[in-house]
């Protein structure tokens, strides 16, 4: 049996026992050393599945039912490789970030720990393979991210994490309570066991409704967006980039993977035109909301609230037609990728004059250029741009909805990109303004700071050229049937 | 009119309550009358574990992974309220309001101290046959850290110590570490090997237990760390 | 009827007034309370349904409710540290309802 299934949950676990413990002793040799070991681990792992296919593994040797599985097929293996790349280039900023900000040293010892837990455990959601487990590592999700959210040690920071805290665990808890119906009903906890026995009846209608409620108010769409804006807008930088780029998606991959698994056979259309729906109500109402803010991190923020709506409408897309989800998982990773280099840039914003407010962004081009590339690259694939990540995406939604004959989802695409072209824009136009800079320069903005970001936003953009390549990875055990 | 409006309002949300529970309640009615195979198979393997409650196989053996998973997570809690918490170095809160009550404090805790640590031994040693086992036992402990903070022999520090961080973080890191280590003697994660599987599974249940403590203290306080000293101005 | 569906009964009921005091309290600590009961309602059901003819007790429900309980304790103790914390940032705004 190889044991490479694990090291993607034992390495950063480990990283943040020894990074807790060495305490103030952590420098830049130890970061590189643990997140190179971490990124290191699941590479490996993706090294494993490229020759051998999809990996199961007994965790304690018992097999399910009895004990816990670990699955990895294309669609784990995809979100975990987008993942950690991701941690890795965000804790690489981070490092300048903080010692830029000087921020206090209690900061620092909270905050490596917690990213490299939650690394773990965003590893740990995406393998896992019993539902009972998925609850647990939703769990580490939430108890990681909301300190995280507190870090900013402001009244509004705090307000928000705990918002965000009280939202996450009703959303675990209603999908616990799915949980009990689904073991009540069917007596095991294992995904493709369940996929093999779960009939339509009460309790797995029940069960679908009380976890999709529960992820959906966890992923923050449209109805249950409210607590995402000011969580995502009052953490430190760093963290509002984990927190959009990631987090809200492990919730999102459960859907995906249970509904392509266990609730294969008791779909309802219906339902799928109701999140389809709410997805397209987020779409337009994240975007306008987006474009009346004047603080750039709510601006980025709202923009995640549309662009959830996207990863929704592929749910009424999907009906007969599950190659689609391949691309929904595109354009997941090409929003995580481009969201985490808009939030760094503010980042590198707030560095600089320590606010983020747009309309006194007048004339900062000189300092920021670089900083407003990077915004304009990643801009692109947000807009949906040709031949960037985020145009894979609409473009198959555009041509999905013709082919099935679900015109009305076009409208909404059309519409949703327009705005994001002008909020976007409403940056981007600052970067040609003639005026001279009103605002003192506060600290300065390093070299890898610029840099991370730019890979970050480079990636999403190049995303769309070797799609084909990532869904081929994704095909990898057939996740959504031949 | 708001007030009536208000009213009204409040009775259709708690109808709606209502009728949420109703439904739950039909759902659940159709449940199968009978235990699921794999319960019936946990109780009967439970031998193969090598202990004999049922609900510590589980825990330990069958799902030690939610276990491990479930230490990490008290432990990232604890990381969280330091970082977010406000330290009571200022203002200690005590159990000894007035002077005399230190009469009846003192010997409270000195006749308590003794009880609670053997009781907090007691259900570790009772967790391999009965309900018990190392949170249960954190917690007494955590309880007498609590006791000896209110009564003001413990005080509350915003100072960084590293007995305190690795008191924390050894319980998680001990589980993951021998967990880990059996990979490298054919066993799977979290297997350990049948011949001295008892005594892995004391000391990872002990550092547990001892983590579990300090982490309920540092929830309780909210400080960095705890020490004996009193703090000398 | 089985008795232990009385139990799984009194779980719901419970859970479903811990999400009333979620969604319509607009107190922190009412709410936070509400996620308590919440999470109580759904460990009794579980645990209710763990016992259901008069077979033996299912230990996976019990394990399963043991960890749900412990996670439950560390998301109670972080709420009411943020919930201190934001006590002690003052009330200069009225920003603690919702």
């Amino acid at each position: 049996m190889s044991h490479s299934m694990i090291f993607p949950v034992v390495v950063p676990l480990f990283s943040a026992f020894f990074i807790f413990a060495l305490g103030n002793k952590v420098n830049l040799l130890f970061l590189l050393f643990f997140s190179l070991s971490s990124l290191g681990s699941v590479l490996f792992l993706l090294q494993n599945t490229l020759s051998s296919g999809p990996l199961k593994y007994h965790i304690a040797g018992w097999g399910a039912p009895l004990g816990i599985d670990l699955y990895n097929d294309g669609l784990s293996m995809v979100w975990m490789v987008g993942t950690s790349v991701i941690f890795f280039l965000i804790l690489l900023y981070s490092h300048s970030y903080w010692k830029s900000k000087e921020y206090p040293q209690k900061i620092k010892n909270a905050f490596y720990p917690l990213v490299f837990a939650l690394w773990s455990g965003m590893n740990a959601l995406f393998l896992s393979s019993d539902i009972f487990n998925l609850y647990v590592t939703l769990e580490v999700l939430t108890l990681t991210a909301v300190p995280m959210v507190a870090l900013s040690n402001k009244k509004a920071a705090v307000l928000a994490s705990l918002r965000y805290l009280i939202i996450a665990v009703t959303g675990s808890l209603l999908y616990l309570l799915g949980v009990a119906f689904l073991y009540v009903g069917w007596g095991t906890l294992d995904i493709s066991l369940l996929t093999k026995l779960v009939t339509p009846s009460p309790l797995s209608w029940g069960a679908l409704a009380l976890m999709t409620i529960g992820l959906i108010a966890k992923t923050a769409l449209f109805p249950f967006y409210f607590w995402l804006p000011p969580a995502h807008s009052q953490a430190p930088s760093p963290v509002s980039a984990i927190l959009s780029a990631l987090v809200i998606k492990g919730p999102y991959y459960i859907l995906i993977r249970f509904w392509n698994t266990i609730f294969l056979n008791i779909q309802n259309p219906m339902i799928d035109y109701l999140l389809g729906f709410l997805g397209a109500i987020a779409i337009l109402w994240g975007a306008f909301q987006a474009l009346r803010q004047d603080r750039l991190k709510l601006l980025i923020a709202y923009s995640t609230v549309a662009q959830i709506g996207y990863l929704f409408l592929f749910f009424p897309l999907a009906i007969n037609n599950r190659n689609i989800w391949e691309i929904a998982i595109v354009f997941a990773l090409a929003h995580a990728f481009a969201k985490s280099a808009l939030f760094l840039v503010a980042g590198n914003i707030l560095c600089l004059y320590e606010k983020d407010t747009i309309s006194q962004l007048e004339g900062s081009h000189p300092y920021l250029g670089p900083s407003f590339f990077i915004f304009g690259l990643a801009g692109l694939s947000i807009m949906g741009i040709p031949f960037s990540g985020g145009f894979v995406g609409k473009w198959n939604i555009l041509y999905t909805a013709i082919t099935t004959q679900q015109i009305g989802w076009i409208l909404v695409v059309i519409l949703g990109s327009l705005l994001s072209y002008a909020y976007i824009l409403k940056i981007i136009k600052y970067s040609f303004s003639q005026k001279q800079w009103q605002e003192k320069k506060k600290n300065p903005i390093t070299f890898s700071m610029n840099f991370t970001a730019l890979l970050l936003a480079s990636i999403s953009f190049i995303m769309g050229f070797f799609f084909l390549s990532i869904i081929h990875l994704i095909s990898i055990g057939s996740p959504f049937g031949e | 009119m708001t007030n009536e409006r208000n009213i009204a309002t409040k009775i259709i949300v708690k109808f709606m309550f209502f009728l949420m529970a109703l439904t739950l309640v039909g759902i659940a009615w159709t449940a199968p009358a009978e235990n699921s195979y794999i319960s019936q198979a946990a109780t009967h393997r439970v031998k193969e574990a090598g202990v004999e409650s049922p609900v510590t196989a589980v825990l330990i053996h069958f799902r030690g992974y939610d276990t491990l998973l479930e230490v990490t997570v008290m432990f990232l809690v604890a990381i969280g309220a330091m970082a977010v918490g406000t330290s009571k170095e200022d203002h200690q809160p005590s159990l000894l309001i007035a002077p005399d009550e230190k009469l009846l404090a003192k010997p409270m805790i000195r006749i308590l101290l003794p009880v609670m640590l053997t009781v907090s031994i007691y259900y570790l040693w009772a967790g391999a046959k009965k309900a018990g086992g190392a949170f249960q036992a954190g917690t007494i402990l955590g309880a007498m850290g609590i006791m000896l903070f209110l009564a003001q022999k413990l005080y509350a520090r915003e100072k960084e110590s590293v007995l305190w961080r690795i008191l924390l973080v050894s319980g998680p890191f001990t589980f993951l570490t021998v967990s880990f280590i059996s990979i490298f003697f054919d066993n799977a994660f979290l297997e350990y090997p049948q011949s001295i599987n008892s005594q892995l599974i004391f000391i990872i249940e002990t550092m547990v237990k001892i983590s579990t403590g300090a982490i309920f203290c540092i929830l309780f306080t909210r400080a960095r760390s705890l020490s004996f000293l009193e703090k000398t101005q | 009827m089985n008795p232990n569906m009385l139990y799984v009964m009194a779980g719901i009921v419970v859970l479903c007034i811990g999400l009333e005091g979620i969604l319509t309290s607009k107190v922190w600590i009412k709410k936070i309370l509400g996620l308590n009961l919440l999470g109580t309602g759904v460990f009794l059901v579980l645990i209710a349904f763990g016992k259901r003819s008069g077979q033996e007790c299912d230990p996976i429900m019990q394990s399963l409710v043991l960890t749900g309980i412990v996670i439950s304790v560390s998301v109670t103790a972080l709420a009411l540290a943020l919930l201190q914390k934001i006590v002690s940032f003052g009330s200069d705004s009225k920003e603690e309802k919702t």
